[in-house]
């Protein structure tokens, strides 16, 4: 097997040393960035088909941190990649479970977007502050805890309030999340699952 | 207790056991267990208020219940440990109007847990090889910065010896140890009178024909769980299927074990003493076992075993297990019928994000299913669509018995409006009877 089947499949030694061979060859780093990205996204559409799940991203994640350790010092400036565009992401004030606030990062990354991550318990002047800078198309909003729905409420009646709402398409999710909080909180669509987010992005980047 | 009340207790404590035990009650029994601070809300206590005044919790605890015509009433819970939270310095929980700047949250915000990786992965063999020693050392001392005085514990050598007590006896004398003692000993002012009001508040709600049905049995956590939410983070934990996975099992064997002994050697000071007739429900919440977090696979290796042995292990000691299965676990709806088969009438599972009429179909002959009021519909809907909700449940479920009705998100949520509770309870007085 080769350096992207090795690295789909999780055999983390087996990759080093490859990935070893491959840098002592002298072989350009570009090329090995590219074999790097089809491999998380052949991962990424495995989690979207259900056959890996949030260990095989971690662990992903783990021996891609491991991988850049070595390629970033090879690696010239200006290798920026081609983004779909860019989505704002944070857990909402209050609330600071990340957990499906980080596959939903993982999965709009390798799926070509470039993902603003605010982190946990983000207040609505945060939001604002990262709009005006970023200027996205999309805010996704995360809460796992019931107070985030006030939350949510709180700071989109916030972006209404300061004339962000009507540019940015708002989605949400998380634990107890659904069709009724979307209305509730006024945002445009819910997912329940990093998958659904991703789909959500297209759509809406397509529109 | 009045006649009527003690009746009124009778009956609600009957209505619960036959639901469990898969046998027609008179009605489907309504048993919401409650979130901390539903009880905060309604009341106008701050959360910081709950937090460190337990009497004035207990007290709107009753005001509040009396609202409601429940069949089981909420247990104790941590609320009023604040000040001993404090003291102990613990780091891996966030409340309102901690101490520590680090573990403080505002006084109207929920207590938060904050999942940490305390065991590193090149620590196993020192965990497996003596578990008591290395969680006071390296476990206890570090999430509790009030205890940090046990990392000097002797270790397992000193014990293995002809002077047994030696090293323990100058443990005890350690200046860091004593000084420990004393602050913790001080404590006591502020946790004694709380404490001391559990067994009236419990005596004056049996007055009112309330049974405790909260965590009767007390509260256990999977031994995935345990080691995921604070041993090793989920991280950590996931990480370790692949490279650590035989040491993972041996730890989440070990913590089930362990988690009987400590059944047998005594009860927890969240449980309630036994009452006539009321079932000793032990709640067990769920979090790495659902849908997303893993496959059947790795469900079945890593997570299912330990829990399977310590439910096994309650039932043999005549507490009725109560996993509650946040998330959604369609995945998994084989695993739990199959258990549910050897262990007939003897649990109650609690569900969240599923179809109910499905699980009856596939497992309501021998287990009692309880759930699941969505949060949402409990916080944002109106009272006529938790009406519809309930009386759909009670139409798919509520045949032969064996089912509770309760909120989907363990229990009531915090923001839950007084008037969608109080009509999940109309309807199941409307639509809940089977016979009068």
């Amino acid at each position: 097997m080769g350096f992207i089947d090795e690295l789909v499949d999780l055999n983390e030694d087996v990759v080093h040393e490859l990935l070893k061979k491959r840098l002592d060859s002298d072989e350009d780093p570009l090329a090995i960035l590219t074999d790097v990205k089809t491999a998380m996204k052949i991962i990424g559409d495995k989690f979207s088909e259900r056959e890996y799940f949030l260990p095989e991203l971690i662990m992903s994640g783990e021996i891609l941190k491991e991988i850049f350790e070595l390629l970033q010092p090879k690696l010239k400036e200006g290798a920026a990649t081609e983004s779909k565009g860019k989505i704002i992401l944070g857990t909402v004030a209050g609330d600071i479970h990340d957990i499906g606030k980080d596959i939903v990062r993982f999965m709009l990354d390798i799926n070509g977007y470039e993902v603003i991550d605010l982190g946990v318990d983000v207040p609505a002047e945060k939001f604002i502050k990262a709009i005006i800078e970023h200027s996205p198309k999309i805010l996704a909003l995360s809460g796992f805890l019931t107070l985030s729905f006030d939350s949510m409420k709180e700071i989109i009646e916030k972006l209404q309030a300061e004339g962000f709402r009507d540019s940015l398409k708002i989605m949400i999710g998380g634990g107890t999340i659904d069709e009724r909080i979307v209305e509730y909180v006024g945002a445009d669509k819910f997912g329940d699952s990093a998958v659904t987010a991703v789909k959500i992005a297209n759509e809406w980047m397509s529109e | 207790m009045s006649k009527h009340k003690k009746q009124l207790f009778k009956d609600r404590i009957q209505r619960v056991n036959d639901a469990i035990n898969l046998k027609e009650p008179d009605r489907v029994p309504l048993t919401p267990q409650m979130n901390p601070f539903f009880i905060s809300n309604q009341a106008g206590l701050s959360q910081k208020e709950v937090w460190y005044s337990g009497r004035k919790n207990l007290l709107a605890t009753i005001k509040i219940c009396k609202r409601y015509d429940w069949d089981l009433y909420p247990g104790v819970s941590q609320n009023g440990f604040g000040h001993f939270y404090d003291v102990l310095g613990i780091q891996n929980f966030k409340w309102p109007g901690a101490k520590d700047p680090n573990s403080r949250l505002p006084d109207n915000r929920p207590f938060q847990a904050v999942e940490g990786e305390w065991m590193k992965q090149d620590e196993y063999d020192e965990c497996l090889d003596d578990p008591t020693g290395f969680f006071l050392r390296k476990i206890v001392a570090k999430q509790n910065v009030g205890l940090s005085a046990f990392s000097k514990f002797p270790g397992l050598d000193k014990f293995a010896f002809m002077g047994s007590g030696m090293d323990l006896g100058l443990f005890l004398i350690d200046k860091d140890f004593l000084k420990m003692v004393r602050k913790v000993n001080l404590s006591k002012l502020k946790l004694l009178p709380y404490l001391l009001t559990l067994g009236p508040y419990k005596k004056k709600m049996e007055s009112l024909g309330f049974p405790l049905g909260g965590m009767g049995g007390g509260l256990y956590m999977a031994s995935f769980d345990r080691i995921s939410d604070s041993v090793r983070g989920m991280r950590g934990t996931m990480l370790d299927m692949y490279r650590r996975p035989d040491e993972l099992k041996r730890l989440c064997d070990i913590l089930a074990k362990a988690t009987l002994r400590s059944i047998d050697s005594g009860k927890s000071i969240y449980e309630s003493d036994d009452s006539e007739g009321v079932p000793r429900l032990c709640f067990i919440p769920l979090h790495r076992g659902a849908n997303g977090f893993m496959n059947n696979k790795q469900f079945e290796e890593f997570y299912w075993p330990s829990l399977t042995m310590m439910m096994e292990g309650m039932i043999e000691r005549e507490i009725i297990p109560v996993p509650f299965f946040e998330g959604c676990y369609s995945d998994r709806l084989e695993y739990l019928a199959e258990f549910a088969k050897k262990h007939k009438g003897k649990m109650v599972y609690w569900f969240h994000d599923i179809d109910m009429k499905q699980v009856k179909e596939m497992m309501g002959q021998y287990v009692c299913i309880r759930g699941n009021v969505p949060a949402s519909l409990l916080v944002a809907g109106t009272p006529q669509q938790v009406e519809e909700y309930v009386r759909q449940n009670i139409e798919d479920c509520s045949e032969g018995g064996g089912y509770l009705i309760d909120g989907a998100i363990a229990g009531i949520p915090d923001e839950a409006r007084h008037e969608n509770v109080l009509a999940m309870e109309n309807a199941v007085k409307k639509y809940g009877y089977y016979r009068k």
